[in-house]
């Protein structure tokens, strides 16, 4: 089957479209939208992708993984917006996005049969503002992102929490909350490593009255350790960390920066900081199938592939800049790969 | 010639590569005089608006220093008259500076400690409750301020001593003329010197930039377009500020949702001036010398006016006074500025009713129209690309 390798959603001037990439780096197909996208998904095996809304989405479109071409439209729940996030179910039937309600921006997830686009089912978040969502290792539970910020230009409190789910009742499993100190954390994008473990990137709502920590792991039972990086590249981040990846061995996390115009790489075995890379406006990152590989995409065009080997970091060829500015998210159609491997246990950090 | 499809392909292929091949003359040709266009455009846009800024800054925090070192020397109701008058020509100087934030402004977090607002968790309170109780005069020595708490170091912490505080224990003369005035005093000293200090330091930085050419093509950036991309990604942000936190986070979504005290310096009645001097340093940017409508002319008269116009628009809007004195006459604001420590009566915080929400509503909807022109229109005819995922968070 030809398909894809990777998925993003773009603009350009005031336009929008989804765009497929092709292994080659050519443009596989692109799909003209109403709407500015956030995340762009595949489920390889069913040939599918969703094109999810930037929050406040309106909709997520179904389309052909292998044409762009439409399938069916979802509308979010009642008084509802989507938050730009989904997943699809291992088995492909459905798909699970993260919406938020009305002013109070209380988390929902909506479920939708990918078949018909008929809302199948819909559970709190535990949380406000939910985000990037993802799979638990053993398949079972979702991890779920609440943003907390109801206003971002407001001052008010925010209220963030890493929490995971029961997917087939909504049934809370654990709320990780972060200390007094951290609460201006908006706990927002996540990857998992091969260990189950979560990767995970804050953006801070108040990054001038401390320099806190924006990137860090949690393991199964919801603790969380931060991971540490050099406080001028520390600074450099301006508390705004964009999108979090794993590599296709999931063991190097990238985590990316579009204020500081760079993307940071830890070892997510011992969570040493590995090094990182120079991207103006760089925002979407995700893994490139082998091990240590990833590639990154900016606002003004970029797309640069990059290698992590143990603490060397190399900088692959710079692709010619596209006539198009790529949005927050890229995602990998990672084909074949059951949504959860079984691995040992790795030592913690 | 066979009508293989190979061979079409390698026709076309060459086809292809002869058209490009022709076109790399023409566009190192066109990407030479655009570089150029940016380092003259950059050079100018450093010496006529950018510098001017700093120099007027500096001179302003350089008076108020003084003033407040006068009044720590021997503490009187004259002398803190004086002194306390310094606190609206700074804050006028700051609003005309604070949007550009590219090289000093943005390192060492100086746009932070000069003026940290919004401000979160009460922090400059908490803060600043501490540095007011202390004793020790080695935290107030420049170095020690330049290196605690953003939140103590500029002008929200001297406005909430100048201004009072709705917590505070005693009046503002009892403060600083009581009996612990001289501790209070040295605050007072303290904080200014710091605002002058990064006054000075932004004010050196741009200077030297502008005595040397080299510098000046591309001021604290890799090349001259990255530098005019940054000068006019300050300036939409700068937009996106005033419209989402000065005056859209007080306002709130409805009357119920107001919240007045997240205005910006809205115990010194500031509030509505401040958007008044920062709109204005925005259109200044762009249509005065050395603006960046000088990218635009003479090819692109018509964007230019269009663009002036959208600035004329909200700057005109009408009933949007937010504490000025006449509502809808900028001229006599510009006139107003030229006095030293005017006082401007009303704030920001008196839209209590529909008509006011419907004049600040209007204003930020001209402000949006501005910013969605002057993201999509102008960019591509300057021959530049904003940043997509810098801008803004990852929704709304």
């Amino acid at each position: 089957m030809c398909i894809p390798t990777h998925l993003a959603a773009g603009g350009m001037n005031s336009a929008f479209a989804a765009v497929a990439i092709a292994g080659d780096g050519a443009e596989f197909w692109r799909r003209d939208l109403g709407y500015r996208a956030h995340d762009v998904i595949a489920d390889p095996a069913r040939g599918v992708c969703a094109i999810v809304g930037r929050k406040p989405g309106p909709m997520v479109m179904l389309c052909e993984l292998g044409s762009g071409a439409f399938l069916r439209g979802l509308g979010p729940l009642p008084n509802c917006s989507f938050d730009g996030h989904a997943v699809f179910s291992a088995d492909g039937s459905q798909l699970y996005t993260t919406q938020s309600e009305g002013r109070a921006q209380l988390g929902h997830i909506g479920v939708y049969e990918v078949a018909t686009g008929a809302l199948r089912d819909s559970f709190s978040t535990h949380g406000i503002e939910p985000h990037e969502l993802l799979w638990s290792a053993n398949g079972h539970d979702l991890l779920i992102g609440n943003g907390g910020i109801v206003n971002r230009n407001a001052t008010d409190p925010i209220s963030s929490s890493l929490v995971r789910l029961a997917a087939a009742t909504g049934a809370l499993r654990h709320k990780t909350v972060l200390d007094e100190e951290m609460e201006t954390l908006s706990l927002r994008h996540l990857a998992r490593l091969r260990d189950g473990r979560i990767a995970f990137g804050a953006q801070d709502q108040d990054p001038a009255t401390d320099l806190r920590p924006l990137v860090g792991i949690m393991d199964a039972a919801g603790q969380v350790v931060f991971l540490d990086l050099p406080r001028d590249v520390h600074r450099r981040m301006a508390g705004y960390i964009g999108s979090v990846a794993v590599d296709g061995a999931g063991t190097a996390i990238c985590a990316t920066a579009p204020r500081g115009g760079l993307a940071a790489f830890w070892s997510g075995d011992d969570g040493r900081y590995l090094g990182m890379v120079e991207l103006a406006d760089t925002c979407g990152v995700a893994g490139a199938g082998a091990d240590g590989e990833f590639l990154l995409t900016s606002g003004h065009g970029r797309r640069v592939q990059v290698r992590v080997n143990g603490s060397a970091i190399a900088v692959g060829e710079a692709h010619p800049a596209d006539p198009l500015q790529w949005d927050n998210h890229l995602s990998f159609v990672r084909v074949g790969s059951p949504p959860v491997p079984a691995h040992r246990k790795q030592p913690a950090p | 010639m066979t009508d293989k499809p190979n061979d079409r392909i390698t026709r076309r292929q060459t086809l292809a590569a002869m058209i490009a091949a022709s076109m790399v003359p023409a566009l190192a040709r066109q990407a030479r005089a655009a570089a150029a266009d940016f380092a003259a455009f950059n050079a100018g846009y450093a010496k006529d608006i950018v510098l001017p800024a700093f120099t007027n800054l500096r001179k302003a925090c350089a008076a108020w220093a003084k003033d407040a070192a006068d009044l720590e020397k021997a503490p009187s109701a004259a002398k803190l008259d004086i002194a306390r008058k310094g606190f609206d020509p700074v804050s006028d100087a700051w609003m005309r500076a604070q949007q550009f934030r590219l090289g000093p402004l943005s390192e060492g977090q100086r746009a932070e400690r000069f003026a940290y607002w919004p401000e979160r968790r009460n922090v400059v309170a908490k803060q600043l409750a501490m540095l007011v109780a202390g004793n020790d005069p080695a935290e107030l020595e420049p170095k020690r301020l330049a290196e605690a708490s953003v939140a103590i170091q500029g002008l929200p912490a001297i406005e909430r001593l100048l201004y009072g505080d709705e917590k505070a224990a005693n009046p503002v003369d009892d403060f600083f003329l009581g009996p612990k005035a001289q501790r209070h005093c040295a605050i007072f000293r303290a904080i200014t010197a710091n605002l002058l200090a990064i006054a000075e330091e932004c004010e050196a930085a741009w200077t030297s930039v502008v005595g040397d050419p080299a510098k000046a093509a591309a001021p604290f950036a890799a090349n001259p377009a990255e530098a005019t991309t940054q000068f006019y990604t300050n300036l939409l942000t700068m937009l996106q500020i005033v419209a989402e936190q000065k005056i859209g986070a007080p306002l709130g979504a409805d009357i119920a949702a107001e919240n007045p005290k997240a205005a910006e310096q809205w115990r010194s009645s500031r509030s509505g001036r401040n958007i008044n001097l920062n709109l204005m340093t925005a259109r200044n940017s762009f249509q005065e010398a050395g603006g960046f409508a000088t990218l635009l002319r003479p090819d692109h008269a018509d964007l230019v006016a269009e663009v002036e116009k959208a600035f004329a628009a909200v700057l005109d809007a009408q009933g949007v006074s937010f504490g000025t004195k006449s509502p809808n006459d900028y001229s006599q604001l510009l006139d107003e500025l030229k006095l030293e420590g005017v006082v401007v009566e009303g704030s920001f915080p008196q839209i209590s009713d529909e008509d006011r929400r419907k004049n600040a509503t209007d204003l930020i909807v001209r402000i949006n129209h501005l910013r969605d022109l002057l993201r999509q229109k102008v960019p591509p005819v300057i021959g530049i690309t904003l940043g997509f995922n810098e801008l803004d968070g990852d929704g709304s």
